[in-house]
């Protein structure tokens, strides 16, 4: 018989294989600028709260921030130090208001959140190892994009909540 | 050593020529021999989603006009850099999805429990992308995305993971593997600066 903990692993390593193809998808979209990105693979650690506990949530980042590094080549560049950061503090800031706030906040707020902290975090790398004070310049584009993006992506997982019978079954089965 | 754990290890290496190939020449030519790679594992190869999805990056890159026009659509410049770009990270995504799906024919497990997870991620997503082309290209989103899971849930629940069937490397495996190791290095010496200063018409390729 198969563990529920080994189903449960099963199901990090899908939502972080759909986290791996949408950044193949993200990947194929042009930047008109380097470092600014729409952040799709971000939508399975939007719809994963919830569904997981913490160890198995950070895991689940550990496994997207590695899967992206790979799909864009960056995984031995400095540029996977954004993408860690970026993520590992948009995740803190979404698992915190999740917890404090629970089904009271939509996953709009919680996707804003992330993406604040997210924008914050990448500034301050770029303040310290590549912009320097020109970090200043980029900020407010980079802050704007990022309250754009999260949004869309917060409703977008807001409908997927809604309506995806896979994502019923997966509540009803597993929390 | 198990087999799967052998073309995993090559697979690597493929990986690794993928990201260090910068040239276009280069990538392109990582890329057919991957592909070759993939169908001799066994997996499918489909021309014309290929064609399209390179002709679809390439061109959405030149959005951001880089280097010399080239021509002109209106006002809208199509430039080289730009196209270049675009083709690269095109082959760039062909190319990982074919060695995603050479790797995992044969199921292989990474040791230690990091190891079985990305073994598994990377099975769930060369499931993701083999399914992905078999939606009716009308339905909506979220429709397809259901039916994208709840298809590889079944087929994972209906054919369990751990009964592929092990097979133990024999010599000429070894031998074989190690030849598309080689090529791969073969193919980025040649690209290399040594490889330019031998045969100087490789520094003119893209």
């Amino acid at each position: 018989m198969i563990s529920h903990s080994k189903i449960r692993i099963d199901l990090v390593a899908l939502f972080a294989a759909c986290a791996l193809f949408l950044s193949t998808i993200e990947y194929m979209i042009p930047k008109p600028i380097p470092f600014l990105r729409l952040g799709i693979a971000n939508i399975p650690l939007i719809i994963a709260l919830g569904v997981f506990n913490n160890r198995e949530y950070f895991l689940l980042l550990l496994l997207k921030v590695l899967g992206q590094a790979l799909i864009s080549g960056t995984i031995f560049s400095y540029i996977i130090l954004f993408s860690l950061a970026g993520s590992l503090s948009s995740a803190i800031f979404m698992l915190i208001t999740y917890k404090l706030f629970k089904e009271k906040v939509s996953r709009v707020g919680i996707s804003l959140s992330g993406a604040f902290a997210s924008t914050i975090s990448q500034l301050i790398i770029s303040r310290i190892i590549l912009f320097e004070e020109a970090t200043y310049v980029i900020a407010p584009l980079f802050l704007f994009s990022g309250l754009i993006s999260s949004i869309i992506l917060g409703i977008f997982a807001n409908e997927f909540i809604q309506k995806s019978i896979w994502y019923k079954n997966l509540k009803e089965r597993h929390v | 050593m198990k087999y799967s754990t052998l073309r995993l290890i090559s697979g690597v290496f493929i990986i690794a020529g993928i990201i260090l190939s910068k040239s276009l020449t280069l990538r392109f030519c990582i890329t057919i021999f991957i592909i070759i790679l993939a169908i001799k594992s066994g997996r499918k190869f489909r021309l014309i989603p290929n064609i399209i999805l390179l002709i679809t990056v390439t061109f959405a890159n030149t959005l951001s006009p880089n280097g010399l026009v080239l021509f002109t659509i209106g006002t809208y410049p199509i430039t080289l850099n730009a196209l270049i770009i675009g083709a690269n990270k095109a082959l760039l995504l062909i190319s990982f999805i074919y060695a995603s799906h050479y790797m995992m024919s044969s199921r292989p497990q990474i040791p230690g429990k990091l190891g079985a997870l990305i073994s598994l991620q990377f099975y769930y997503f060369d499931c993701l992308t083999s399914k992905w082309h078999q939606i009716e290209k009308k339905t909506p989103i979220i429709s397809a995305i259901d039916q994208l899971l709840i298809g590889i849930e079944d087929e994972t629940k209906n054919n369990p993971i751990e009964q592929k069937e092990i097979r133990l490397i024999e010599t000429k495996d070894i031998f074989i593997h190690l030849i598309h190791i080689m090529v791969i290095i073969f193919l980025l010496l040649i690209f290399s600066d040594f490889g330019k200063s031998i045969f100087p018409f490789i520094a003119q390729l893209p």
